[in-house]
């Protein structure tokens, strides 16, 4: 990926990854994690801020931190990170609202050229799976290496 | 995870006790992990899901 985006901490399972994003409002810990769902090889990607000064991490907080395409493409890197190590697996990605559904739906659309490359992506979209579209609003998204080979 | 915390949150040049860190972040994901269970048990994906032709919709 050329995209900037932020230095990455990634625990020694490759399963969590920290970065700080540094914008208007300061600096804001990210954290992602993948957690095995009770599907088998379907793991979960959560993602969350940190506030540094109560340690409360608001799953619903909207940074606004002028960085929204950094922090995608950083979220992304992990991604390449995560199926380095587990090519086989599925990983799911749900947003906690419809708005930031909406979001990672215009990150993958805009970056659909080179994802496609490497990833096939599902949504959930009117109560049935179908490959992802930038047309369509999604409720989830799931996605899948498409060989074992990615370049990071 | 194998890697201190302690020395990840000082690398990232972030100030957290690691102990409320910890709570959060397992009450955090472990809410997530739950909302994605209840989701994706609902609404199970597709399991030949690398043969686009089996789906419907835009490709």
């Amino acid at each position: 990926m050329q995209q900037e985006r932020y230095p990455v901490k990634a625990a020694d399972d490759a399963l969590s990854f920290w970065f700080t994003s540094v914008g208007k409002n300061g600096r804001i810990l990210k954290v992602i994690k993948y957690s095995r769902t009770g599907i088998p090889g379907i793991y979960n990607l959560g993602f969350g801020d940190i506030c540094p000064n109560t340690s409360v991490i608001d799953d619903h907080a909207v940074s606004n931190n002028g960085d929204h395409k950094k922090v995608l493409v950083t979220v992304a890197y992990t991604i390449y990170t995560f199926f380095h190590t587990r090519p086989d697996v599925l990983v799911y990605i749900q947003g906690t609202t419809s708005a930031r559904n909406r979001l990672y739906r215009i990150g993958i659309f805009n970056n659909l050229h080179l994802i496609e490359a490497d990833f096939n992506i599902l949504g959930y979209h009117q109560d049935k799976w179908i490959p992802f579209s930038g047309e369509f609003p999604f409720d989830g998204f799931l996605i899948k290496s498409k060989n074992n080979t990615l370049v990071l | 995870m194998k890697k201190d915390i302690n020395k990840i949150l000082a690398d990232l040049d972030i100030s957290i006790d690691p102990e409320l860190y910890r709570a959060q972040e397992e009450k955090l994901f472990a809410e997530k992990l739950a909302r994605a269970n209840e989701f994706l048990l609902k609404n199970p994906p597709p399991l030949d899901f690398f043969d686009p032709s089996k789906f419907t919709g835009a490709a």
